[in-house]
Protein backbone atom coordinates (compact mmCIF):
# COMPACT_ATOMS: atom_id res chain seq x y z
CA UNK A 1 0.00 0.00 0.00
CA UNK A 2 2.90 2.37 0.81
CA UNK A 3 6.23 2.07 -0.99
CA UNK A 4 9.19 4.15 0.14
CA UNK A 5 12.19 3.83 -2.15
CA UNK A 6 15.63 5.24 -1.44
CA UNK A 7 14.23 8.38 0.19
CA UNK A 8 16.51 11.17 1.38
CA UNK A 9 15.41 14.18 3.38
CA UNK A 10 17.37 16.97 5.08
CA UNK A 11 16.33 20.04 7.04
CA UNK A 12 18.42 23.19 6.84
CA UNK A 13 20.62 22.00 9.70
CA UNK A 14 21.33 18.48 8.56
CA UNK A 15 20.17 15.22 7.00
CA UNK A 16 17.41 13.21 8.67
CA UNK A 17 16.65 10.38 6.26
CA UNK A 18 19.49 8.86 4.26
CA UNK A 19 18.21 6.48 1.62
CA UNK A 20 15.40 4.71 3.45
CA UNK A 21 13.54 1.79 1.82
CA UNK A 22 10.32 0.54 3.34
CA UNK A 23 7.06 -1.10 2.29
CA UNK A 24 3.85 -1.06 4.30
CA UNK A 25 1.41 -3.70 3.08
CA UNK A 26 -2.38 -3.53 3.07
CA UNK A 27 -3.82 -4.38 6.48
CA UNK A 28 -0.41 -4.59 8.13
CA UNK A 29 0.30 -3.38 11.69
CA UNK A 30 3.78 -1.89 11.66
CA UNK A 31 5.53 -0.39 14.66
CA UNK A 32 8.34 2.11 14.17
CA UNK A 33 10.89 2.88 16.86
CA UNK A 34 14.07 4.93 16.88
CA UNK A 35 15.93 7.51 18.91
CA UNK A 36 14.87 11.15 19.04
CA UNK A 37 15.84 12.77 15.75
CA UNK A 38 16.09 9.47 13.87
CA UNK A 39 13.51 10.60 11.30
CA UNK A 40 10.31 8.83 12.42
CA UNK A 41 8.04 11.88 12.35
CA UNK A 42 9.68 13.18 9.17
CA UNK A 43 8.88 9.86 7.52
CA UNK A 44 5.23 10.14 8.59
CA UNK A 45 4.98 13.63 7.10
CA UNK A 46 6.59 12.42 3.87
CA UNK A 47 4.09 9.58 3.51
CA UNK A 48 1.08 11.91 3.56
CA UNK A 49 2.83 14.45 1.32
CA UNK A 50 3.27 17.18 3.92
CA UNK A 51 6.98 17.05 3.05
CA UNK A 52 8.43 15.93 -0.28
CA UNK A 53 11.44 13.61 -0.66
CA UNK A 54 14.55 15.40 -1.88
CA UNK A 55 15.58 12.16 -3.51
CA UNK A 56 13.74 8.87 -4.01
CA UNK A 57 10.04 8.15 -4.36
CA UNK A 58 7.08 7.51 -2.06
CA UNK A 59 3.97 5.93 -3.54
CA UNK A 60 0.63 5.40 -1.82
CA UNK A 61 -1.55 2.89 -3.65
CA UNK A 62 0.72 3.40 -6.63
CA UNK A 63 0.34 7.20 -6.61
CA UNK A 64 3.46 9.33 -6.12
CA UNK A 65 3.40 11.97 -3.36
CA UNK A 66 5.52 14.26 -5.59
CA UNK A 67 2.53 15.55 -7.60
CA UNK A 68 0.44 18.07 -5.67
CA UNK A 69 -2.63 17.02 -7.71
CA UNK A 70 -2.39 13.58 -6.05
CA UNK A 71 -2.50 14.88 -2.49
CA UNK A 72 -6.27 14.66 -2.04
CA UNK A 73 -6.26 10.99 -3.11
CA UNK A 74 -3.32 10.25 -0.83
CA UNK A 75 -4.94 11.88 2.18
CA UNK A 76 -8.19 10.07 1.53
CA UNK A 77 -6.19 6.86 1.80
CA UNK A 78 -3.79 7.69 4.65
CA UNK A 79 -4.43 9.63 7.85
CA UNK A 80 -1.89 10.94 10.34
CA UNK A 81 -2.44 11.54 14.04
CA UNK A 82 0.16 14.15 14.88
CA UNK A 83 2.54 13.88 17.81
CA UNK A 84 1.71 17.37 19.03
CA UNK A 85 -2.09 17.72 19.32
CA UNK A 86 -2.00 21.49 18.89
CA UNK A 87 -0.52 21.26 15.39
CA UNK A 88 -3.48 19.22 14.16
CA UNK A 89 -6.26 21.45 15.41
CA UNK A 90 -8.52 23.25 12.91
CA UNK A 91 -11.79 24.10 14.69
CA UNK A 92 -12.49 26.11 17.81
CA UNK A 93 -14.62 23.45 19.47
CA UNK A 94 -14.09 19.70 19.48
CA UNK A 95 -17.13 19.21 17.24
CA UNK A 96 -15.92 21.80 14.69
CA UNK A 97 -12.58 20.06 14.57
CA UNK A 98 -14.09 16.70 13.71
CA UNK A 99 -16.57 18.27 11.24
CA UNK A 100 -13.76 19.83 9.19
CA UNK A 101 -12.21 16.58 7.96
CA UNK A 102 -15.56 14.88 7.43
CA UNK A 103 -16.91 17.80 5.37
CA UNK A 104 -13.86 17.49 3.14
CA UNK A 105 -14.94 13.91 2.47
CA UNK A 106 -18.25 15.45 1.30
CA UNK A 107 -20.30 13.31 3.67
CA UNK A 108 -23.97 14.21 4.29
CA UNK A 109 -24.69 16.05 7.55
CA UNK A 110 -26.43 13.09 9.20
CA UNK A 111 -23.46 10.82 8.51
CA UNK A 112 -21.07 13.44 9.86
CA UNK A 113 -23.13 13.61 13.04
CA UNK A 114 -23.17 9.81 13.38
CA UNK A 115 -19.43 9.51 12.93
CA UNK A 116 -18.67 12.25 15.46
CA UNK A 117 -20.96 10.59 17.95
CA UNK A 118 -19.41 7.17 17.31
CA UNK A 119 -15.74 8.11 17.53
CA UNK A 120 -16.06 10.48 20.48
CA UNK A 121 -17.94 7.61 22.17
CA UNK A 122 -15.22 5.07 21.37
CA UNK A 123 -12.65 7.30 23.04
CA UNK A 124 -14.99 8.13 25.92
CA UNK A 125 -15.03 11.89 25.31
CA UNK A 126 -18.60 12.58 24.14
CA UNK A 127 -18.89 15.01 27.04
CA UNK A 128 -16.21 17.20 25.41
CA UNK A 129 -18.09 17.58 22.09
CA UNK A 130 -18.90 21.28 22.55
CA UNK A 131 -15.79 22.18 24.57
CA UNK A 132 -13.25 24.73 23.43
CA UNK A 133 -10.23 22.73 22.22
CA UNK A 134 -7.72 25.24 23.61
CA UNK A 135 -9.05 24.78 27.15
CA UNK A 136 -8.54 21.01 27.18
CA UNK A 137 -5.66 19.24 28.86
CA UNK A 138 -2.93 17.80 26.61
CA UNK A 139 -4.25 14.29 27.16
CA UNK A 140 -7.78 15.33 26.22
CA UNK A 141 -6.46 17.07 23.09
CA UNK A 142 -4.68 13.88 22.10
CA UNK A 143 -7.93 11.93 22.45
CA UNK A 144 -9.79 14.50 20.30
CA UNK A 145 -7.16 14.27 17.56
CA UNK A 146 -7.35 10.48 17.57
CA UNK A 147 -11.13 10.70 17.17
CA UNK A 148 -10.81 13.28 14.36
CA UNK A 149 -8.49 11.08 12.29
CA UNK A 150 -10.18 7.77 13.04
CA UNK A 151 -13.56 9.25 12.01
CA UNK A 152 -12.15 9.71 8.49
CA UNK A 153 -12.06 5.89 8.13
CA UNK A 154 -9.00 5.78 5.87
CA UNK A 155 -7.31 2.55 4.66
CA UNK A 156 -4.16 3.37 6.59
CA UNK A 157 -3.60 5.46 9.71
CA UNK A 158 -0.23 6.61 10.99
CA UNK A 159 -0.25 7.13 14.75
CA UNK A 160 2.70 9.26 15.87
CA UNK A 161 3.10 8.64 19.62
CA UNK A 162 -0.67 8.17 20.03
CA UNK A 163 -0.73 7.55 23.79
CA UNK A 164 2.20 9.62 24.98
CA UNK A 165 0.06 12.18 26.80
CA UNK A 166 -2.66 10.04 28.32
CA UNK A 167 -2.91 7.99 31.51
CA UNK A 168 -2.59 4.23 31.46
CA UNK A 169 -6.35 3.62 31.56
CA UNK A 170 -6.72 5.60 28.34
CA UNK A 171 -3.53 4.07 26.93
CA UNK A 172 -4.95 0.57 27.25
CA UNK A 173 -8.25 1.64 25.72
CA UNK A 174 -6.62 3.37 22.75
CA UNK A 175 -4.13 0.57 22.10
CA UNK A 176 -6.94 -1.99 22.19
CA UNK A 177 -8.90 0.12 19.74
CA UNK A 178 -5.92 0.52 17.37
CA UNK A 179 -5.49 -3.25 17.48
CA UNK A 180 -9.18 -3.74 16.71
CA UNK A 181 -8.98 -1.19 13.89
CA UNK A 182 -6.15 -3.18 12.35
CA UNK A 183 -8.06 -6.44 12.70
CA UNK A 184 -10.89 -4.81 10.74
CA UNK A 185 -8.45 -4.38 7.82
CA UNK A 186 -6.99 -0.91 8.37
CA UNK A 187 -3.22 -0.73 7.92
CA UNK A 188 -1.62 0.86 11.00
CA UNK A 189 1.76 2.53 11.33
CA UNK A 190 2.45 3.07 15.03
CA UNK A 191 5.39 5.33 15.87
CA UNK A 192 6.57 5.26 19.46
CA UNK A 193 9.51 5.23 21.86
CA UNK A 194 7.81 2.71 24.10
CA UNK A 195 8.17 -0.94 23.04
CA UNK A 196 5.34 -1.91 25.45
CA UNK A 197 2.93 -0.39 22.91
CA UNK A 198 4.11 -2.59 20.07
CA UNK A 199 3.48 -6.14 21.30
CA UNK A 200 0.52 -6.61 18.92
CA UNK A 201 2.35 -5.40 15.79
CA UNK A 202 2.95 -7.81 12.93
CA UNK A 203 6.31 -6.14 12.29
CA UNK A 204 8.47 -3.68 14.22
CA UNK A 205 11.05 -1.51 12.48
CA UNK A 206 13.93 0.27 14.17
CA UNK A 207 15.09 3.39 12.37
CA UNK A 208 18.58 4.67 13.03
CA UNK A 209 20.50 7.45 11.27
CA UNK A 210 17.69 7.81 8.75
CA UNK A 211 17.62 4.18 7.59
CA UNK A 212 16.02 0.88 8.60
CA UNK A 213 18.47 -0.62 11.09
CA UNK A 214 16.52 -3.74 12.06
CA UNK A 215 13.09 -5.25 11.57
CA UNK A 216 11.25 -8.32 12.78
CA UNK A 217 8.38 -9.51 14.96
CA UNK A 218 8.03 -7.64 18.28
CA UNK A 219 9.75 -10.42 20.22
CA UNK A 220 12.59 -10.64 17.67
CA UNK A 221 13.08 -6.89 18.02
CA UNK A 222 13.07 -7.07 21.84
CA UNK A 223 15.68 -9.84 21.68
CA UNK A 224 17.72 -7.68 19.30
CA UNK A 225 17.47 -4.77 21.73
CA UNK A 226 18.69 -6.90 24.64
CA UNK A 227 21.61 -8.17 22.52
CA UNK A 228 22.52 -4.52 21.91
CA UNK A 229 22.37 -3.67 25.62
CA UNK A 230 19.13 -1.72 25.19
CA UNK A 231 17.22 -3.09 28.11
CA UNK A 232 14.07 -1.01 27.87
CA UNK A 233 12.03 -3.92 26.59
CA UNK A 234 8.58 -4.59 28.07
CA UNK A 235 8.88 -5.61 31.73
CA UNK A 236 6.78 -8.77 31.35
CA UNK A 237 8.93 -9.85 28.40
CA UNK A 238 12.14 -9.27 30.36
CA UNK A 239 10.91 -11.16 33.46
CA UNK A 240 9.53 -14.11 31.49
CA UNK A 241 12.78 -14.31 29.50
CA UNK A 242 14.92 -14.29 32.64
CA UNK A 243 12.77 -17.02 34.20
CA UNK A 244 13.10 -19.13 31.03
CA UNK A 245 9.41 -18.80 30.14
CA UNK A 246 7.89 -18.17 26.70
CA UNK A 247 7.36 -14.43 26.05
CA UNK A 248 4.37 -13.01 27.92
CA UNK A 249 2.91 -9.55 27.39
CA UNK A 250 0.27 -9.14 30.12
CA UNK A 251 1.19 -8.88 33.83
CA UNK A 252 -1.80 -10.96 34.95
CA UNK A 253 -0.76 -13.75 32.54
CA UNK A 254 2.78 -13.63 33.88
CA UNK A 255 1.49 -13.88 37.46
CA UNK A 256 -0.56 -16.97 36.50
CA UNK A 257 2.39 -18.56 34.73
CA UNK A 258 4.72 -18.04 37.72
CA UNK A 259 2.05 -19.33 40.07
CA UNK A 260 1.75 -22.49 37.95
CA UNK A 261 5.52 -22.92 38.17
CA UNK A 262 5.27 -22.60 41.95
CA UNK A 263 2.44 -25.16 42.08
CA UNK A 264 4.58 -27.65 40.17
CA UNK A 265 7.51 -27.34 42.61
CA UNK B 1 11.53 25.82 53.46
CA UNK B 2 8.32 24.45 52.05
CA UNK B 3 5.54 24.75 49.47
CA UNK B 4 2.16 25.08 51.16
CA UNK B 5 -1.00 24.56 49.13
CA UNK B 6 -4.04 25.38 51.20
CA UNK B 7 -7.64 24.74 50.22
CA UNK B 8 -7.02 25.61 46.58
CA UNK B 9 -9.91 25.67 44.12
CA UNK B 10 -9.41 26.78 40.54
CA UNK B 11 -12.01 27.39 37.86
CA UNK B 12 -11.40 28.19 34.19
CA UNK B 13 -13.60 30.65 32.24
CA UNK B 14 -15.92 31.38 35.18
CA UNK B 15 -19.32 32.77 34.19
CA UNK B 16 -19.08 31.43 30.61
CA UNK B 17 -20.60 28.33 28.99
CA UNK B 18 -17.09 26.79 29.23
CA UNK B 19 -16.79 27.24 33.00
CA UNK B 20 -14.81 24.31 34.35
CA UNK B 21 -13.53 23.62 37.85
CA UNK B 22 -10.12 22.00 37.45
CA UNK B 23 -9.17 21.79 41.14
CA UNK B 24 -11.32 21.56 44.27
CA UNK B 25 -10.15 22.12 47.83
CA UNK B 26 -6.61 20.86 47.30
CA UNK B 27 -4.35 20.74 50.38
CA UNK B 28 -0.75 19.65 50.03
CA UNK B 29 2.60 20.31 51.69
CA UNK B 30 5.85 19.73 49.80
CA UNK B 31 8.98 19.74 51.95
CA UNK B 32 12.44 20.90 50.94
CA UNK B 33 14.68 18.53 49.01
CA UNK B 34 11.85 16.20 48.13
CA UNK B 35 10.81 14.83 44.76
CA UNK B 36 7.03 14.84 44.76
CA UNK B 37 5.46 12.69 42.05
CA UNK B 38 2.15 14.12 40.90
CA UNK B 39 -0.03 11.80 38.86
CA UNK B 40 -3.63 11.20 37.87
CA UNK B 41 -5.86 10.61 34.86
CA UNK B 42 -6.41 12.79 31.81
CA UNK B 43 -7.96 16.11 32.88
CA UNK B 44 -7.47 15.38 36.59
CA UNK B 45 -5.90 18.79 37.24
CA UNK B 46 -2.17 17.96 37.23
CA UNK B 47 -1.11 20.70 34.81
CA UNK B 48 -3.42 23.23 36.46
CA UNK B 49 -1.79 22.55 39.82
CA UNK B 50 1.62 22.82 38.14
CA UNK B 51 0.90 26.24 36.70
CA UNK B 52 -0.50 27.46 40.04
CA UNK B 53 2.58 26.28 41.97
CA UNK B 54 4.80 27.92 39.36
CA UNK B 55 2.90 31.20 39.68
CA UNK B 56 1.78 31.19 36.03
CA UNK B 57 -1.78 31.48 37.33
CA UNK B 58 -3.39 32.48 40.62
CA UNK B 59 -5.90 30.19 42.35
CA UNK B 60 -9.50 31.42 42.41
CA UNK B 61 -9.70 30.53 46.11
CA UNK B 62 -7.15 29.26 48.63
CA UNK B 63 -3.47 30.02 48.69
CA UNK B 64 -0.08 28.75 47.56
CA UNK B 65 3.12 29.91 49.21
CA UNK B 66 6.77 29.04 48.66
CA UNK B 67 8.87 29.63 51.75
CA UNK B 68 6.11 31.98 52.91
CA UNK B 69 6.06 34.06 49.70
CA UNK B 70 3.86 33.96 46.63
CA UNK B 71 5.23 31.88 43.72
CA UNK B 72 7.32 34.03 41.40
CA UNK B 73 8.33 32.29 38.15
CA UNK B 74 12.07 32.46 37.51
CA UNK B 75 12.78 33.79 41.02
CA UNK B 76 11.70 31.21 43.56
CA UNK B 77 10.31 28.58 41.18
CA UNK B 78 10.98 27.35 37.66
CA UNK B 79 8.58 25.43 35.42
CA UNK B 80 9.08 23.18 32.46
CA UNK B 81 5.61 23.29 30.88
CA UNK B 82 4.12 20.28 29.14
CA UNK B 83 4.92 21.53 25.65
CA UNK B 84 7.98 23.69 26.25
CA UNK B 85 8.81 23.74 22.54
CA UNK B 86 5.99 26.26 22.12
CA UNK B 87 7.80 28.74 24.34
CA UNK B 88 10.92 29.06 22.19
CA UNK B 89 11.15 32.47 20.61
CA UNK B 90 14.82 33.23 19.85
CA UNK B 91 16.82 32.42 16.73
CA UNK B 92 19.24 30.07 18.47
CA UNK B 93 19.08 27.74 21.45
CA UNK B 94 21.86 29.77 23.07
CA UNK B 95 19.85 33.00 22.87
CA UNK B 96 16.78 31.25 24.25
CA UNK B 97 18.59 29.92 27.32
CA UNK B 98 20.46 33.21 27.78
CA UNK B 99 17.26 35.28 27.79
CA UNK B 100 16.25 34.48 31.37
CA UNK B 101 19.83 34.75 32.61
CA UNK B 102 20.22 38.23 31.11
CA UNK B 103 17.02 39.27 32.87
CA UNK B 104 18.56 38.00 36.09
CA UNK B 105 21.42 40.45 35.55
CA UNK B 106 24.21 37.92 34.94
CA UNK B 107 27.32 39.06 33.05
CA UNK B 108 28.17 37.66 29.62
CA UNK B 109 30.93 35.54 31.14
CA UNK B 110 28.59 34.17 33.82
CA UNK B 111 25.92 33.43 31.22
CA UNK B 112 28.33 31.48 29.02
CA UNK B 113 29.64 29.51 32.01
CA UNK B 114 26.13 28.78 33.28
CA UNK B 115 24.88 27.64 29.86
CA UNK B 116 27.82 25.31 29.14
CA UNK B 117 27.73 23.76 32.62
CA UNK B 118 23.98 23.19 32.36
CA UNK B 119 24.36 21.48 28.98
CA UNK B 120 27.11 19.28 30.42
CA UNK B 121 24.88 18.43 33.36
CA UNK B 122 22.16 17.04 31.09
CA UNK B 123 24.58 15.60 28.55
CA UNK B 124 23.51 17.77 25.64
CA UNK B 125 26.06 18.45 22.89
CA UNK B 126 27.20 22.09 22.81
CA UNK B 127 26.64 22.10 19.02
CA UNK B 128 22.92 22.45 19.72
CA UNK B 129 23.49 26.01 20.97
CA UNK B 130 23.94 27.43 17.46
CA UNK B 131 20.87 25.68 16.08
CA UNK B 132 17.41 27.14 15.68
CA UNK B 133 15.19 25.82 18.49
CA UNK B 134 12.42 25.46 15.90
CA UNK B 135 14.32 22.85 13.88
CA UNK B 136 15.14 20.43 16.66
CA UNK B 137 13.58 17.01 17.06
CA UNK B 138 11.10 16.90 19.91
CA UNK B 139 13.45 15.01 22.21
CA UNK B 140 16.36 17.39 21.73
CA UNK B 141 14.03 20.39 21.95
CA UNK B 142 12.78 19.09 25.32
CA UNK B 143 16.33 18.79 26.63
CA UNK B 144 17.09 22.33 25.42
CA UNK B 145 13.96 23.60 27.20
CA UNK B 146 14.97 21.75 30.37
CA UNK B 147 18.40 23.38 30.11
CA UNK B 148 16.83 26.84 30.06
CA UNK B 149 14.85 26.04 33.23
CA UNK B 150 17.78 24.44 35.07
CA UNK B 151 20.10 27.30 34.09
CA UNK B 152 18.00 29.64 36.26
CA UNK B 153 19.05 27.61 39.36
CA UNK B 154 15.78 28.09 41.23
CA UNK B 155 15.29 26.12 44.45
CA UNK B 156 11.91 24.75 43.37
CA UNK B 157 11.25 23.09 40.04
CA UNK B 158 7.96 22.06 38.49
CA UNK B 159 8.48 19.59 35.66
CA UNK B 160 5.28 18.85 33.75
CA UNK B 161 5.63 15.57 31.82
CA UNK B 162 9.32 16.23 31.09
CA UNK B 163 9.90 12.93 29.28
CA UNK B 164 6.87 12.80 26.99
CA UNK B 165 7.84 11.76 23.43
CA UNK B 166 11.47 11.15 24.37
CA UNK B 167 13.55 8.08 23.62
CA UNK B 168 14.83 5.91 26.45
CA UNK B 169 18.34 7.40 26.37
CA UNK B 170 17.01 10.95 26.75
CA UNK B 171 14.56 9.82 29.42
CA UNK B 172 17.36 8.25 31.43
CA UNK B 173 19.37 11.44 31.07
CA UNK B 174 16.53 13.55 32.44
CA UNK B 175 15.76 11.17 35.29
CA UNK B 176 19.48 11.06 36.13
CA UNK B 177 19.64 14.86 36.19
CA UNK B 178 16.66 15.07 38.53
CA UNK B 179 18.15 12.50 40.87
CA UNK B 180 21.49 14.27 40.86
CA UNK B 181 20.08 17.66 41.76
CA UNK B 182 21.30 18.90 45.07
CA UNK B 183 19.23 17.96 48.07
CA UNK B 184 18.29 21.59 48.35
CA UNK B 185 16.30 21.52 45.14
CA UNK B 186 12.68 20.48 45.49
CA UNK B 187 11.08 18.92 42.45
CA UNK B 188 7.42 18.49 41.60
CA UNK B 189 7.49 15.82 38.91
CA UNK B 190 4.26 15.45 36.97
CA UNK B 191 3.77 12.37 34.87
CA UNK B 192 1.30 9.66 33.97
CA UNK B 193 4.23 7.29 33.32
CA UNK B 194 3.78 5.46 36.60
CA UNK B 195 6.97 3.39 36.47
CA UNK B 196 8.95 6.55 35.87
CA UNK B 197 7.34 8.83 38.43
CA UNK B 198 7.29 6.19 41.16
CA UNK B 199 10.95 5.34 40.52
CA UNK B 200 12.24 8.82 41.29
CA UNK B 201 9.74 10.18 43.82
CA UNK B 202 9.99 10.26 47.59
CA UNK B 203 6.33 11.07 47.91
CA UNK B 204 3.32 10.70 45.63
CA UNK B 205 0.15 12.68 45.14
CA UNK B 206 -2.68 11.33 43.00
CA UNK B 207 -5.34 13.66 41.62
CA UNK B 208 -8.75 12.58 40.34
CA UNK B 209 -11.36 15.03 39.05
CA UNK B 210 -9.46 17.90 40.62
CA UNK B 211 -9.28 16.38 44.10
CA UNK B 212 -6.49 14.69 46.04
CA UNK B 213 -7.15 10.94 46.04
CA UNK B 214 -3.90 10.00 47.73
CA UNK B 215 -0.94 11.79 49.24
CA UNK B 216 1.90 10.05 51.04
CA UNK B 217 5.19 8.18 50.88
CA UNK B 218 6.00 6.02 47.87
CA UNK B 219 5.77 2.69 49.76
CA UNK B 220 2.34 3.58 51.09
CA UNK B 221 1.35 4.70 47.61
CA UNK B 222 1.97 1.26 46.07
CA UNK B 223 0.07 -0.47 48.87
CA UNK B 224 -2.80 1.98 48.43
CA UNK B 225 -2.95 1.53 44.64
CA UNK B 226 -3.00 -2.26 44.95
CA UNK B 227 -5.55 -2.27 47.78
CA UNK B 228 -7.85 0.11 45.94
CA UNK B 229 -7.61 -2.02 42.75
CA UNK B 230 -6.05 0.88 40.88
CA UNK B 231 -3.69 -1.36 38.92
CA UNK B 232 -3.27 1.34 36.25
CA UNK B 233 -1.54 3.42 38.92
CA UNK B 234 0.96 0.65 39.73
CA UNK B 235 4.16 0.03 37.73
CA UNK B 236 3.95 -3.30 35.83
CA UNK B 237 6.77 -4.74 37.93
CA UNK B 238 4.77 -4.06 41.13
CA UNK B 239 1.59 -5.45 39.56
CA UNK B 240 3.44 -8.74 39.12
CA UNK B 241 4.95 -8.75 42.62
CA UNK B 242 1.73 -7.76 44.43
CA UNK B 243 -0.26 -10.14 42.20
CA UNK B 244 1.95 -13.06 43.28
CA UNK B 245 1.68 -12.08 46.93
CA UNK B 246 -2.07 -11.91 46.68
CA UNK B 247 -2.17 -15.46 45.33
CA UNK B 248 -0.44 -16.51 48.53
CA UNK B 249 3.20 -16.62 47.43
CA UNK B 250 5.67 -15.90 50.19
CA UNK B 251 7.51 -13.15 48.33
CA UNK B 252 9.24 -9.87 49.11
CA UNK B 253 7.36 -7.25 47.04
CA UNK B 254 9.77 -4.42 47.81
CA UNK B 255 11.78 -4.15 44.57
CA UNK B 256 13.55 -1.29 42.89
CA UNK B 257 14.75 -2.99 39.73
CA UNK B 258 13.93 -5.78 37.32
CA UNK B 259 16.84 -7.86 38.59
CA UNK B 260 15.49 -7.46 42.13
CA UNK B 261 12.10 -8.70 41.00
CA UNK B 262 13.51 -11.73 39.19
CA UNK B 263 15.72 -12.60 42.14
CA UNK B 264 12.80 -12.32 44.61
CA UNK B 265 10.63 -14.49 42.34
CA UNK B 266 13.37 -17.14 42.11
CA UNK B 267 13.78 -17.14 45.90
CA UNK B 268 10.03 -17.53 46.34
CA UNK B 269 9.92 -20.38 43.81
CA UNK B 270 12.75 -22.20 45.61
CA UNK B 271 10.91 -21.90 48.91
CA UNK B 272 8.24 -24.18 47.45
CA UNK B 273 10.71 -26.99 46.88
Amino acid sequence: MIKIQDVYFSYSDGPVLGGIDLTINKGEYVGIMGESGSGKTTLAKLIIGLLLPQNGVIKVNGISTQESTNLLEIRKAVGLVFQNPDTQIIGETVEEDLVFGLENLQLPVTKIDDRIDRYLGILGINHLRYSNFRLLSCGQKQLVNLAAVMAMQQDCIIFDEPVSMVDRTHQKKILAYIHELNRSGVAVVHITHDPEELVHCSRVIIISSGRVAYQGTPYEVFEHMIRNDENDVPVTFAISRKLGLAPISKPEELVKKIWLLKSKT
Amino acid sequence: MVIKIQNVTHTYSPGTPWEFTALSNVDLTINEGMVLGLTGGVGSGKSTLASLIAGSETPVTGSITIDGSLPHPGKNVGILPQQPEEFFFEKTVFADIAFGLKNKGLTEHEINKRIYSTLDMIGLDHAVLDKSPFHLSRGIARLAALASVLAMRTKYLVLDEPTVNMDSKSKKKILGVIQSLSEKVTVIYISHQIHEVSAISDQMCVLGNGRVLFSGLIVKYKQWAFKENKEDLLPVIDQVMYGLKELGMDINTDVISLDDAVSNIQIALKRGK
